[in-house]
């Protein structure tokens, strides 16, 4: 398992809960909910190193789920740590 | 007049001599075996024949069918705990089925302590699944504290298969003011579809 910091989604409600748009992931820790960003744990194959840093395989959460995450866009999600 | 219970007495011999009748007039064969079926051997020509021929086996489709080994199974273990006050409704694991893929979920525990008497607002705690295309819904476990104190769970251990693209995800919620502790886990066996 790799450790990402993603952006915090939604509004805390039933309809909006917050959460991280990845399709597969564990949260790390508590949520910083005013700045909206946490620290995620996701698998060692959806992710890429670049430059030294651990960066979301886009490729390959595109590939590895298909359908609904066909459009997946790593950029929308990852925060630098 | 005869007393009851000698009546059924009479009828009880009546019945044994017709049965003893019966018998007499049937033909019982009784077939000894000869001193010839009795020192019989086996020849050796006997024990040595061979079948001849060409034996065919056809695997039918359920025999092809991969053994569980061969279809590259794995073991997910999705968990989170923690100690946290008030927090809206949050997510803290998701798990999305692959491409190709199957998953039977195993519920492993729920674990929801509550440090006060009474809870100013809900606490909850609950397993939510999505079907592929539709919208996530509970409960496969659900722990909750209502306001006026009372603790109250939902528990449903039956293990179910998701298929591709569905999910299924931890949720916790705080309402109150003081801090509890939350702990969910899952685990999900993956394998080919």
């Amino acid at each position: 398992m790799k450790r990402i910091k993603v952006k915090l989604i939604g509004k805390g409600t039933e309809d909006e809960p917050f959460t991280v748009n990845l399709p597969t992931w564990t949260m790390d820790g508590e949520a910083d909910y005013k700045k909206k960003h946490c620290y995620v744990l996701i698998n060692d194959d959806e992710t890429i190193e670049k430059n030294g840093k651990i960066k979301i395989n886009q490729q390959r959460i595109r590939t590895k789920y298909k359908k609904g995450w066909s459009k997946f866009k790593a950029s929308d999600v990852e925060l630098e740590i | 007049m005869i007393k009851m219970s000698e009546r059924v007495h009479q009828e009880d011999e009546t019945k044994l001599k017709a049965t003893v009748a019966l018998k007499a007039a049937s033909e019982i064969e009784v077939v000894q075996p000869t001193a010839a079926d009795l020192n019989a051997t086996v020849t050796q020509a006997e024990k040595d024949r061979t079948i001849t021929g060409t034996a065919t086996v056809t695997p039918s489709g359920d025999m092809a069918r991969k053994a569980l080994y061969d279809r590259t199974s794995e073991l997910i273990h999705k968990y989170w705990g923690g100690y946290e006050s008030t927090h809206g409704v949050t997510v803290r694991w998701t798990y999305t089925v692959p491409d190709g893929r199957k998953a039977i979920h195993t519920f492993i525990s729920g674990i929801m302590f509550i440090d006060i008497a009474t809870a100013d607002k809900v606490c909850e705690q609950t397993w939510e699944i999505l079907k592929a295309g539709g919208a996530f819904t509970p409960v496969v476990q659900q722990l909750f504290i209502g306001t006026d104190g009372y603790f109250s769970q939902l528990i449903n251990n039956a293990s179910f298969t998701l298929f591709a693209e569905d999910g299924i995800r931890g949720v916790t919620v705080n309402g109150d003011t003081t801090g509890h502790v939350f702990s969910s886990s899952s685990v999900l066996t993956e394998f080919d579809e």
